[in-house]
């Protein structure tokens, strides 16, 4: 068998080639390889090192501690950010290798092939070789799981928020964690079935114990020091472009979203509060749904919580998609699925956003009025994800990560605490 | 008599009325000497406009005791709240020849039309010497936006007026030029210069592209079929997770 560690040489070497090609394209060609957003990173790398606020660069809508992070661009190199992100993207390949080791059904050639999914998937090696800092997130988030499985439950909770801190989205994962937190050694069966330890069972989860106060305070005081922080430095600015943006962003240009069409019809009509609830009422009921379903199995409910979010989101571009590609290796050994069917839903997968390509083409660069047709090939997306989801969790739906679902040995610290204990004895007396 | 007379009355006016107009064209010649001719192409939300001036090389006199002519044309743009530049793009493309433009606002690259205001722009260039005219090819790629929905209407005209041409030169006199401003002389926009306002003729007076735009006729249909095909989404995949996916997992029981 492959050593490990040859196969990390071997990525990062790939890498780094990449990066070097894209040297050599950017010096000679119009249509640069890196990423736009790179040089946004880079002008804001530039603005802290002049002591001023990376906002003044128009588009930079991220943490100043990413332009922080990238200042050796402006004082050495600026190939430094590039070589920063496919460090982090060779780590999570590392990290997708070890949270897999960790389960103890999945063989050791099963963890490999899982981490080389990653590894030498050729998207997160295009993408962060381009300088897109997207292998952040991925490390973090997948660094999250791993101390959620080693029981560092403090330690989950400061990356979780440096995570969210980063970008909004994992915003999601916060009610999975926290489920999975409160749940006791002894897992009872939460089915229709049995009224009453139903309602044990969603108090037992639901009321604070000592892991879930620690990771709240933990995840609460990391993100409140970040924030407080650059509020201090920037100012409003700040607070707008890092976190507010993201969420009142409303761009109603073509994108994957299944209500592209529908938000552009109505952007100038008043009554538009009541559609965006209606935009956002699904996102809610799935992301209770499948945390309140899955949390037994973070991984898992992390990678469904983020398709469902990313499927039925107000905005959804292809870069969206890397959300969840990354925790795809993470789930993929504990898929039973034949390696036809998974074929087949990845072949759909790439159908679905060909058929949106080409409307969105001429409508983009030939001008052609194809509105209609990009709504159509949206819905068809849409239902393709659907199904997608439908078939994820069809195939997880027998099987599961041992470590997560059965009683692990960390579960034991999780001691329940007195006045919990006491109001789960009412509840069983009534 | 009578013939004769009115004869001679319409041979004069029509003599003077002929002399008038060729003086007035001569008047008109000399005026706008300079032309300027601009298309767009390409074709969707990502175009480029291409302005091609041309100044005849007679019209451009040598100061006492210079040498070469030096002269630059800087074109004062307005465009359209339909239409921006994006300020980030053109430093790229500088790198690779691309136009010197100074834009002394800020460029939203993501609102929509009906949120946005038309937008100055500077565009600086060398002019050279080609035949017997001085002339400058100038190409900006400039990008549209979206245009507010309209009922029983596919596309929206988004109208781009032209320049004022203004010109600078170090050692030579442009024959006619009527008002002179102060102006940044380059797009560092660190030293001021003085240039001269010249006027230009134009085969068109503003050019025109078509923006598709949503139909708002489409509107209930499309809102009652979007929140039908979610909600029905995401019911089926509820119940699909509450009533089918077993909640022991066979792991752990075994």
């Amino acid at each position: 068998m492959v050593e490990f560690w040859l196969l990390l040489i071997v990525s990062s070497l790939l890498r780094l080639l990449l990066i070097v090609y894209g040297e050599w394209q950017d010096s000679v060609m119009e249509v640069k390889y890196t990423d736009v957003d790179y040089f946004v990173f880079q002008d804001a790398a530039n603005l802290t090192v002049q002591g001023k606020s990376p906002y003044l660069r128009a588009t930079y809508r991220y943490t100043p501690l990413l332009a922080w992070m990238l200042q050796p661009n402006i004082l050495w190199n600026n190939v430094f950010g590039k070589l920063l992100f496919i460090s982090f993207d060779v780590l999570t390949g590392f990290l997708i290798f070890r949270l897999l080791q960790n389960t103890n059904t999945v063989s050791k050639r099963q963890c490999i092939a899982a981490s080389c999914l990653w590894l030498f998937n050729p998207l997160p090696m295009t993408v962060s070789s381009r300088g897109n800092a997207e292998s952040i997130m991925t490390a973090l988030i997948i660094t999250c799981l791993l101390m959620l499985q080693n029981g560092r439950v403090l330690l989950a909770g400061c990356i979780y928020s440096l995570s969210i801190h980063f970008k909004i989205y994992p915003v999601v994962y916060g009610l999975p964690i926290y489920f999975y937190l409160g749940d006791r050694p002894v897992i009872k069966k939460f089915n229709r079935t049995s009224g009453t330890t139903d309602m044990t069972d969603l108090l037992r989860i639901i009321l604070p114990n000592k892991n879930q106060t620690v990771f709240v305070f933990s995840a609460g005081f990391t993100l409140a020091v970040f924030t407080g922080y650059y509020y201090y430095r920037y100012g409003w600015d700040f607070l707008y472009h890092t976190y507010l943006y993201h969420i009142v962003r409303k761009d109603i240009r073509h994108n994957f979203s299944v209500y592209f069409y529908m938000l552009y019809l109505t952007t100038e009509i008043n009554n538009s509060i009541i559609l965006g609830l209606l935009c956002f009422l699904p996102q809610v009921l799935l992301h209770v749904v499948f945390s309140f379903k899955f949390y037994r199995d973070p991984p898992l409910a992390f990678f469904i919580n983020t398709f469902a979010f990313v499927m039925l989101n107000k905005v959804c571009t292809s870069q969206y998609f890397l959300w969840y590609l990354g925790l795809l290796p993470v789930i993929y050994p504990n898929l039973q699925i034949s390696f036809r069917k998974a074929v087949a839903v990845i072949f759909l997968w790439f159908v679905g956003q060909g058929i949106w390509l080409l409307p969105a083409y001429l409508l983009e660069f030939e001008g052609y009025n194809t509105f209609l047709f990009i709504w159509l090939a949206g819905i068809l997306f849409f239902l393709i994800n659907v199904y997608i989801l439908l078939t994820v969790i069809a195939a997880v739906s027998h099987t599961s990560h041992p470590c997560w679902s059965q009683t692990p040995a960390h579960h034991d610290q999780l001691s329940t605490s007195h006045s919990q204990k006491k109001v789960l004895n009412k509840v069983k007396m009534t | 008599m009578f013939p004769t007379g009115s004869y001679i009355l319409m041979y004069t006016v029509l003599c003077v009325g002929l002399t008038i107009n060729c003086l007035v064209h001569m008047v008109v010649s000399i005026k706008t000497v300079a032309t300027v001719s601009r298309i767009i192409y390409k074709n969707g939300f990502h175009r480029m406009l291409r302005t091609e001036i041309s100044i005849p090389q007679e019209s451009m006199h040598f100061k006492p005791s210079t040498g070469d002519i030096a002269c630059r044309v800087l074109l004062d743009e307005t465009l359209p709240s339909g239409a921006f530049i994006d300020p980030y793009q053109l430093e790229t493309l500088r790198a690779f020849g691309g136009p010197d433009v100074l834009c002394l606002h800020d460029v939203d690259t993501e609102k929509p039309a009906f949120l946005s205001q038309p937008l100055s722009i500077f565009i600086f260039s060398q002019l050279h010497l080609y035949k017997d005219h001085w002339t400058s090819n100038i190409t900006i790629p400039v990008h549209m936006r979206y245009q507010k929905p309209f009922q029983e209407q596919d596309y929206v005209t988004v109208t781009f007026s032209n320049p004022t041409l203004f010109l600078r030169c170090s050692d030579t006199v442009y024959t006619d030029h009527n008002t002179e401003i102060v102006f940044a002389c380059d797009r560092m926009n660190q030293a001021v210069c003085t240039w001269s306002r010249i006027d230009y003729t134009s085969a068109r007076d503003n050019l025109e592209v078509q923006v598709p735009v949503g139909r708002l006729e489409h509107l209930p249909f499309i809102i009652g079929a979007t929140i039908f095909v979610t909600l029905l989404g995401c019911i089926l995949l509820t119940c699909y997770v509450i009533y089918c996916v077993p909640s022991e997992r066979k792991s752990k029981d075994s």
